[in-house]
């Protein structure tokens, strides 16, 4: 834990579908450190962290090898994520993303994650992706 | 791991029942399943998410695609036993008028 009371975890790992387990194992680690948080603020961050991480997996399909590093944060105000991956650039603004109609089988997962959180944002730095998102604790 | 059941309900009605995360990994099973079901004469497809830990936007797609495959050959997907998670993603993308969750499976297979 660091002096302003946020608890952290990173991992790196190869952008495969098989991480997305390693993720979800990474936050549920975390939030054993951290006192109280609701399930309503757990829940909500945890869907936005599986779609932009299955985002990257799914970008990064074709292209060989990318890696990804995952970091968290949760402290009393609010939990954090950051992601970082080698693959291509990507273009998109997450604050345009709508949903799709009701019967459309795919393209809800940016959406999605920009209503289960308060913050979700993209920019290529250096030739690195970076995600990032912020869910500000209710409870 | 997706349990198909179809002991004790009628001739046209299946039970799914996903186990663990349904998302990029388990989602593209999910349609196959409802698929091979619907086309093996049992259209009436209840999925039973009891024990889904976590769902993502990618099993909410194969969920929507089962129901257009059931639809289309006459029948139905309904959904019960839905676990808080799975309610939230239904809320935060309005479909769950679309999927309305059903309390129990045999609720949601009773109900014609």
């Amino acid at each position: 834990m660091s002096a302003d009371g946020v608890h952290h975890r990173r991992l790196r790992v190869p952008a495969t579908p098989e991480c997305l387990e390693q993720v979800h194992a990474l936050l549920a680690d975390l939030l054993v450190d951290v006192d109280g948080v609701a399930d309503a603020d757990r829940t909500s961050f945890e869907i936005a962290l599986a779609e932009l991480v299955a985002n990257v997996v799914e970008h990064a399909g074709a292209h060989g090898a990318v890696g990804l590093t995952v970091e968290l944060g949760a402290g009393p105000a609010d939990l954090t994520a950051d992601l970082y991956d080698d693959g291509p650039p990507v273009d998109v603004d997450p604050g345009a993303a709508v949903l799709p109609d009701a019967l459309a089988e795919r393209g809800r997962g940016l959406a999605l994650a920009r209503a289960a959180v308060d913050d979700v944002s993209y920019a290529l730095e250096a030739g690195t992706n970076h995600w990032s998102i912020t869910r500000r604790r209710r409870a | 791991m997706i349990d198909v059941e179809t002991e004790g309900v009628a001739p046209d009605t299946a039970v799914l029942r996903p186990h663990g995360r349904l998302n990029m990994v388990l989602a593209p099973r999910l349609r196959e399943v409802v698929a091979t079901t619907v086309q093996g004469g049992r259209s009436r497809v209840v999925v039973d998410l009891s024990s889904t830990d976590f769902m993502d936007s990618s099993g909410l797609g194969a969920l929507i695609a089962g129901l257009k495959t059931a639809r289309q050959a006459g029948g139905d997907l309904r959904i019960a036993s839905v676990p808080e998670q799975v309610q939230t993603v239904l809320s935060l993308t309005n479909l769950d008028r679309v999927l309305r969750p059903h309390g129990t499976v045999e609720q949601a297979v009773g109900e014609r």
